[in-house]
């Protein structure tokens, strides 16, 4: 039986500052998660997407070897862009308010929670022209 | 405002799937990272209690943090990017007012980031599914 196990790393920190003559203030912000997780199911979606939206129904799951996979509950989502066209990432299902929408280029990382049924079948597109990108999942 | 003189970003995942039968075991591995430096922009806070009613921050509005010079700071107009981070079980959704093209969700000290397009006149903050929860939002403008 496959076990998976993942690490998820965040950090952010910003040194703000302000001199005056003889006076020199700072202050710093950090935020930081490092979590270790077990998830059951990871799967992974990539490809080249424009300005009309594609749709990825979870059929088209795929985990890291390429084999379908299905992944019903999903409990995180990431998505990163390679090129300089910002990529966006919604729900099919709008209402839902659980819905998660991320966007990302030059690979920056985007991520959120999700839940099982709003992010069943996810879109993706563009703001302009084309880009490449990868998401992935993970869930139950 | 605040000023940034130095600031740093970043994020990684990996998942390794393993499977084990006697005598072998085979890996799958799979991995993102990113990372980035600043050396300039804005950089604000906020904190608070989010409920199911929702709070929102207007483009501008004062946040309960004050920058290095003691002086409140305004959430900036055209941030680039959102952190959010909330420590208890539930979750918080920060919805963007104006184009509703970014939401973030977090619950359980899960960090939320993503890209924040352009022209939003606000955020949103609430608990989707009901309760309180604490949060921390900090935004980040070129």
């Amino acid at each position: 039986m496959p076990t998976i196990a993942g690490n998820v790393a965040f950090a952010l920190s910003f040194t703000d500052t302000t001199a005056t003559p003889g006076v020199s203030s700072v202050n710093t912000i950090s935020m930081s998660e490092s979590l270790s997780n077990a998830p059951a199911k990871v799967a992974v979606l990539s490809g080249t997407v424009g300005t009309s939206s594609v749709s990825l129904a979870a059929s088209s799951y795929k985990d890291s070897d390429g084999n379908a996979i299905s992944v019903t509950g999903i409990d995180r989502v990431f998505l990163v862009a390679s090129g300089t066209n910002a990529v966006s990432i919604s729900p099919v299902v709008k209402s839902d308010p659980a819905n998660v929408y991320l966007t990302s280029k030059s690979n920056e990382i985007s991520m959120s929670s999700s839940t099982d049924s709003a992010c069943s079948t996810i879109s993706l597109k563009t703001d302009a022209g084309t880009n490449d990108y990868v998401v992935v999942l993970y869930g139950t | 405002m605040s000023n940034v003189s130095s600031g740093s970003l970043s994020v990684s995942m990996d998942f390794v799937d393993s499977t084990t039968a006697p005598s072998i075991t085979r890996s799958k591995s799979l991995s993102m990272a990113y990372s980035n430096t600043y050396t300039s922009g804005t950089v604000a806070l906020v904190s608070g209690v989010a409920n199911s009613g929702g709070t929102t921050m207007a483009d501008g509005g004062t946040l309960n943090y004050k920058d290095a010079a003691g002086n409140a700071v305004s959430i900036p107009s055209n941030f680039k990017w959102v952190a959010l981070k909330v420590d208890g079980a539930n979750p918080v959704q920060a919805v963007d007012q104006d184009i509703q093209a970014c939401t973030l969700r977090s619950a359980g000290g899960f960090v939320a980031t993503s890209l924040w397009g352009g022209g939003q006149s606000g955020i949103n903050v609430y608990t989707p599914d009901g309760g309180t929860a604490a949060y921390t939002i900090i935004f980040y403008a070129e």
